[in-house]
């Protein structure tokens, strides 16, 4: 039974992007058939960070709107042959998206893919909305700082409150927090939330902890999702993340440790590799 | 650190002690409605007694959870009355 996975926030430039396409990438790596959703009309981003912009020809307002179906708008990624794109309108205005319309396109990827995920845009408008409304499971995409946490805080309500599953009065969406940008050397010099703190504060459950990472800049440079950069933490702490979605969750975090003065010397020569 | 700290001077709170102060008091003044986590049950048990009073079948009942345009929780109520039922 395939799973909708919404990846959320309310605040903009946290990682949602990012974390929509490392996730999908490493379900995808871990033998699931996978699908990622760009809900960003207008303004997007996941088929840059995927490296597909240039064989986007279909979009998810197509398939809506023009007759389009959803297998002619999926984007196959080049290397993993069990990983989708469908992207984002890029001229045409949010209005265009419909609950209506994304609920016909989620039944019909429901019977043959194992996990679709839904990128979010920032925000509590309509594209946002429209993103979480099928989701079986929210992942709230927070950074350690004080604007973000609150946003969370107000996004983690709207889920509980105006999705399918609170209207139709059934199990709720299931709300899980990744804590990305996190710097534990910023933590144990006071200048950063520590996990504990933003959990405390949002008391939702915890799936992952993405350190702050000089790779998520290069791979989408490159166009390449960061979790192939396998030896670098963000991959490592992305496919952490990923095996804890598919039902490991005594995996412990990593990279959450203030790292040693040697390492770090370490570090600074040879450039984070 | 700052200079202070470095000769034995407590400057106080740490930023993210700060932080953590300020978001405490945002998330306990703004409750994410707590009427959330009793939905469901606020809505079987009026529609309980409804029933005892109206012959309405569960479907032609609903309830929405909102917020007022000034961001308070309200609860909105429809209820369609089977023909016949007069508003007296």
């Amino acid at each position: 039974m395939a799973e909708v996975i919404v990846i959320t926030s309310g605040k903009g430039g946290v990682g949602k992007t990012t974390t929509s396409g490392a996730l999908a990438t490493g379900l995808a790596m871990q033998g699931k058939k996978t699908v990622v959703i760009d809900f960003d009309v207008g303004l997007r981003n996941l088929d840059l960070i995927m490296g597909c912009e240039r064989r986007v020809v279909y979009d998810i307002i197509d398939v809506i709107n023009n007759g389009i179906a959803v297998n002619q708008a999926l984007i196959r990624d080049k290397t993993l042959n069990n990983l989708y794109i469908l992207a984002a309108s890029q001229t045409r205005d949010k209005d265009a998206l419909t609950v209506e319309g994304v609920g016909k396109i989620l039944d019909e990827l429901k019977k043959n893919f194992d996990y679709i995920l839904c990128d979010s845009p920032a925000g509590i408008e309509k594209g946002a909305h429209v993103a979480m409304y099928y989701a079986d499971r929210a992942i709230v995409v927070t950074n350690p700082e004080v604007s973000s946490v609150r946003d969370s805080d107000r996004m983690i309500g709207l889920i509980a409150s105006k999705s399918l599953r609170a209207e139709k009065n059934q199990e709720p969406i299931k709300e899980e927090l990744l804590i990305t940008r996190y710097n534990p050397n910023r933590v144990a010099s006071g200048d950063m939330l520590s996990i504990d703190d933003v959990i405390e504060i949002l008391s939702i459950k915890l799936v992952g902890v993405i350190p702050e990472s000089e790779a998520v800049l290069k791979a989408s440079n490159e166009g390449t999702s960061v979790i192939r950069s396998q030896k670098s933490d963000a991959a490592q702490a992305y496919m952490d993340t990923v095996y804890r979605i598919l039902g490991d969750e005594s995996r412990p975090m990593r990279f959450v440790k203030q790292k040693k003065l040697f390492d770090r010397i370490l570090e600074t020569i040879t450039g984070g590799e | 650190m700052s200079f202070l700290d470095l000769f034995g001077f407590s400057t106080g709170k740490t930023s993210s002690e700060k932080a953590k102060d300020r978001l405490r008091i945002i998330v306990e003044s703004n409750p994410r409605s707590s009427v959330n986590k009793h939905m469901k049950a606020i809505q079987q048990e009026i529609f309980a007694i409804l029933a005892k009073y109206l012959k309405i079948p569960e479907k032609d009942f609903s309830m929405q959870f909102d917020d007022d345009k000034n961001g308070r929780a309200m609860i909105e109520l429809c209820v369609q009355l089977p023909e016949g039922e007069e508003q007296s």
